[in-house]
């Protein structure tokens, strides 16, 4: 049993000459820091267990940093920066565009944070995406279905639009995931340089190696 | 007593880290994608945690509005029952007042004198404990038997005298009411001398008790004889806190 000080709180009036004292009682200081106590354990266990399931691609993307559209197109293509001319209207169609695609977010998610810009050719020229309101969504569900079927597992994404000079770019943000490889079609692809390469035996050895640390 | 220990390792190879070093500068990045991703998630969720706890105590403090506002109430009503000139306070109406709640103790901070005392539960003798201590020097006023004038009125027949308990110097005041006219009680000037030996009776009769003693306890006080005057208090010759 807890026994501890008795916390009041304490009214005081005066008329000048009398002072006249009310007291109520908040509780035992014991019990009340044991109330503390477990209020703040269990909202953060909550909080916890919320944020981790529903928060985590947040927090993802919140540590994710990848080159601005302004720097992507004054440095072009690179570790972290590819660009595609655009993916085919057809939202069920796959074709060797949206292959491309889907190895170069694969490569992200296994070898750093990158961000892949829909519209810009490889010469870094903003040639634009022709999108209304409708063709916007087609094209982010698109995205999000391919990735979804193809790679394994899901990779952290997050598609969004910029204009620049009066044309529509899509941006793809590719977080490194936190899984230890990502596969599309069977083949673990990573980054080098520009190019996306198939992972040879080595460079799975220090993913495992990396993954265990 | 809470304590939190956190125990940090570090990785025991130093090699295996400095090529991975390397591995990040040629585009990969050590793997603390997770760990990061949880670290933010466990500050995210402490910072939750202590905001959910206050809200919970502002919430609580704010139930406490209502209390707070009744209280301040039965202050002022109580003090409204009590006005004062420069050197009485009439407290006829609060004292015979049924309706009226009473605050918890009302005081004047000039004498120091309770007008409204705190009641003697054990409940009150615990809250109030920090209340319990007595001017010694007052106390000494009435080594020779003399009147008090309290604020509200009243007439005391004060009388004090040392005593100890075993080694423990201790101060005995022992009071009969001449006058309380909320009691329409005035003694007469010719049952004073009676009066005045009563009180060195009973002091006496206390002293003797406490003397028999290691500690103060209140059985022990009252039970020599039976106790004729109004009211007696023990009281700590050092630091002024009422034993009994």
């Amino acid at each position: 049993m807890l026994n501890g000080p008795l916390i009041d709180l304490e009214q005081v009036d005066t008329n000048g000459r009398l002072i006249a004292v009310s007291l109520a009682s908040l509780g035992d200081l014991r019990w009340l820091c044991v109330v503390v106590v477990a209020i703040l354990s269990l909202s953060t266990l909550v909080a916890r267990y919320l944020s981790r399931k529903f928060l985590r691609s947040y927090f993802l993307f919140s540590q994710t940093r990848v080159p601005t559209l302004e720097e992507a197109l004054s440095q072009g293509e690179g570790t972290a920066v590819e660009f595609k001319r655009g993916l085919s209207d057809d939202e069920g169609r796959t074709g060797a565009a949206e292959e491309e695609f889907l190895k170069t977010v694969a490569a992200f998610a296994n070898s750093g944070d990158g961000v892949i810009f829909i519209g810009i050719d490889d010469t870094a020229k903003v040639k634009g995406l022709d999108l209304d309101a409708t063709r916007r969504d087609r094209l982010e569900r698109k995205i999000g279905q391919l990735v979804r079927n193809r790679i394994r597992p899901r990779p952290p994404i997050q598609v969004t639009f910029q204009r620049v000079n009066d044309r529509e770019v899509a941006c793809v943000t590719v977080a490194r995931g936190e899984a230890l490889a990502y596969l599309l079609g069977g083949a673990i692809y990573r980054r080098h340089g520009s190019a996306d390469i198939q992972a040879q035996p080595e460079d799975l050895a220090q993913l495992v190696a990396q993954y265990a640390l | 007593m809470f304590t939190f220990s956190v125990t940090v390792t570090f990785p025991v190879f130093i090699e295996p880290f400095d090529r991975l070093t390397l591995e990040a500068d040629k585009g990969f990045r050590p793997i603390t994608v997770r760990r990061n991703v949880e670290r933010r998630i466990l500050r995210f969720s402490l910072c939750f945690g202590v905001l959910a706890t206050m809200v919970a105590g502002f919430a609580y403090v704010a139930t406490l509005r209502a209390d707070v506002r009744n209280l301040q109430r039965i202050n002022q009503e109580a003090l409204d029952e009590m006005p004062c000139d420069v050197d009485v306070c009439q407290s006829n109406k609060f004292t015979t007042d049924p309706y009226t709640d009473s605050p918890d103790y009302v005081v004047d901070p000039k004498t120091k004198y309770f007008l409204s005392a705190p009641g003697s539960t054990p409940e009150t003798a615990t809250r109030l404990a920090s209340l319990d201590f007595v001017d010694g020097g007052f106390v000494k006023q009435y080594h020779q038997p003399d009147s008090y004038n309290s604020l509200d009125g009243e007439k005391w027949r004060l009388f004090s005298r040392p005593a100890a308990i075993g080694s423990k110097p201790v101060g005995v005041i022992v009071g009969y009411a001449e006058k309380q006219p909320t009691k329409i009680l005035e003694a007469s000037s010719r049952d004073l001398p009676s009066i005045v030996k009563r009180l060195r009776q009973e002091a006496d009769g206390i002293a003797a008790n406490l003397a028999k003693l290691r500690e103060p306890s209140s059985h022990a006080i009252k039970s020599a004889s039976k106790f004729s005057a109004d009211g007696f208090m023990v009281l700590d010759a050092n630091t002024g806190e009422v034993l009994d």
